[in-house]
């Protein structure tokens, strides 16, 4: 199976479904120039759906109780994979990391 | 440093033609046609590593003296130690896709001016960890605004650079056949940890699945992450992190994501990149042997030592104790082609095709056996 001609053949499909996620170089119009103008549709698409993914609802920060107990050590909470009791906010996994990260020298 | 003479004995007896033989010719069970760029890519190097490290032919003419290498300048110590050399000159570029970043503009590739908008930290919740790599933990987690389950990946402290890189990548391979992808960006406002947002996938975990693969679901996944693979570096991308753990396979969905863009880089021909990336089991020989101005071919040797893994259900395929043994590994590995040749010519279906013990006993699988054997009737 010849590589090149399966890309080739795979970037026009592509550029017919949804015609401008990915990446390709355009020739403007002959009259215009010769050479290639290259936008990049990949990082337009990206900011995109990335918007879409954000949604335009906000979370209010609640003041709740920390989830993860000031005693519980790395192994406690994250040798397994398995669910944690409940979920935990980002921002206080985040935390418990840092203090870990600390402790290991990782910002010094 | 007493590590030359062992690469000696492991390349130069066994020698250039059977090395040039495997990567010239590469054989059914191990060479679907995507990784014959491979071998052919890969030829020049491996000759290198055989002469660099093999003078043979003074071997014979001065016996008793120490061989002197054949290069027209002195020994320096990268030779001694193993490491490529190159005469002026004799760069080496990619053989596809090499003037990508050449041809689009600096703001595609220059990752270190881009500018990151942080999203909401507090959007998310983290439900369980899913991995921990040296640069991150990784975490399933839930955009609390609309229950979508993610990927969350807690960066560790590292440079900004690497950072931007590693979004600016994904940012460009958005859309992407099987490529992951990043949802959103969050950093945490008082220590300044980023934390990557990734599409989920109900990974099942590579030890449990590839040895339920069929040979069909194999051909089927490792042509999905050659799509991947060609989709990055045709974006003048290479990966250079492949290996099991970085590629999710959803089964039941028969979904692959190549995820883990960390180590990720733009080629530019000619540059001189860091060799050390890539997990140990995964590093192609241009890497071990200090070869800096390596491209997307290194994708391919590492998808190789991924696929041979899985074939041959042997895991890691090429199992080195460090980086100097993982070398020797991969040279020791290129007499197996031999073996596989020889049952090639036995086992065939019309009986007059097949050798007589006498024409068995010259295949070059016996080369060693001879060897030894005409030795001992010399010294007899």
């Amino acid at each position: 199976m010849d590589v090149n001609t399966g890309n080739s053949r795979y970037n026009e499909k592509q550029s017919l479904v949804h015609s401008k996620s990915t990446n390709e170089e355009k020739r403007p119009a002959e009259k215009e120039s010769s050479t290639p103008v290259f936008v990049n549709y990949a990082a337009i698409a990206w900011h995109e759906s990335r918007k879409k993914w954000v949604g335009d609802q906000r979370m209010q920060r609640m003041a709740k109780d920390p989830i993860i107990s000031w005693s519980t050590a790395y192994e406690d909470l994250l040798s397994t994979h398995d669910s944690f009791p409940e979920p935990i906010p980002l921002t206080e996994m985040v935390d418990f990391l840092v203090d870990i990260w600390h402790d290991e020298g990782l910002f010094d | 440093m007493a590590i030359r003479p062992s690469l000696e004995f492991t390349v130069s007896h066994h020698h250039h033609n059977l090395l040039s033989l495997f990567l010239a010719r590469p054989h059914p069970p191990l060479s679907p046609s995507h990784l014959l760029s491979v071998s052919q890519s890969s030829r020049p190097l491996v000759r290198r590593i055989a002469s660099s490290a093999t003078p043979v032919p003074h071997r014979h003419t001065t016996s008793h003296r120490p061989p002197r290498p054949l290069h027209p300048f002195p020994e320096t110590l990268a030779q001694k130690i193993c490491k490529s050399i190159r005469r002026p000159g004799a760069a080496s570029k990619a053989r596809i896709y090499s003037d990508v970043n050449v041809i689009r503009p600096k703001d595609y590739w220059d990752y270190e001016s881009l500018t990151v908008q942080w999203g909401e930290q507090d959007d998310y919740e983290v439900v369980r960890k899913v991995g921990r790599g040296k640069y991150s933990e990784v975490f399933e987690g839930v955009h609390c605004t609309d229950n979508e389950k993610c990927v969350i990946k807690i960066l560790k402290p590292v440079k900004k650079k690497k950072i931007k890189r590693e979004i600016k990548i994904l940012q460009n391979l958005c859309g992407g056949p099987n490529i992951v992808k990043l949802l959103d960006i969050v950093r945490d406002q008082q220590s300044k940890t980023p934390s990557l947002i990734f599409e989920y996938v109900n990974n099942t975990d590579f030890k449990v699945l590839y040895p339920t693969l069929s040979d069909y679901d194999i051909r089927y996944y490792i042509y999905e992450l050659l799509k991947a693979l060609d989709y990055c570096h045709s974006q003048g991308i290479m990966h250079r992190d492949v290996k099991p753990h970085n590629v999710m396979i959803d089964h039941e969905q028969r979904k692959l994501r190549l995820i883990d863009w960390g180590l990720a880089e733009f080629y530019h021909p000619e540059k001189e990149y860091n060799v050390r990336v890539a997990s140990r089991y995964f590093k192609g020989p241009e890497l071990l042997v200090d070869l800096q101005d390596y491209d997307y071919s290194l994708d391919l040797w590492s998808l190789g030592c991924m696929f041979a893994g899985m074939i041959f259900r042997k895991e890691p395929f090429f199992y080195g104790h460090d980086n100097y043994d993982q070398l020797v590994k991969i040279a020791k590995h290129l007499a197996v082609p031999e073996a596989i040749d020889f049952v090639d010519k036995l086992l065939r279906y019309d009986h007059q095709e097949r050798p007589t013990a006498k024409e068995a006993m010259a295949h070059p699988y016996f080369y060693p056996i001879r060897n030894a054997e005409s030795s001992r009737t010399r010294t007899q």
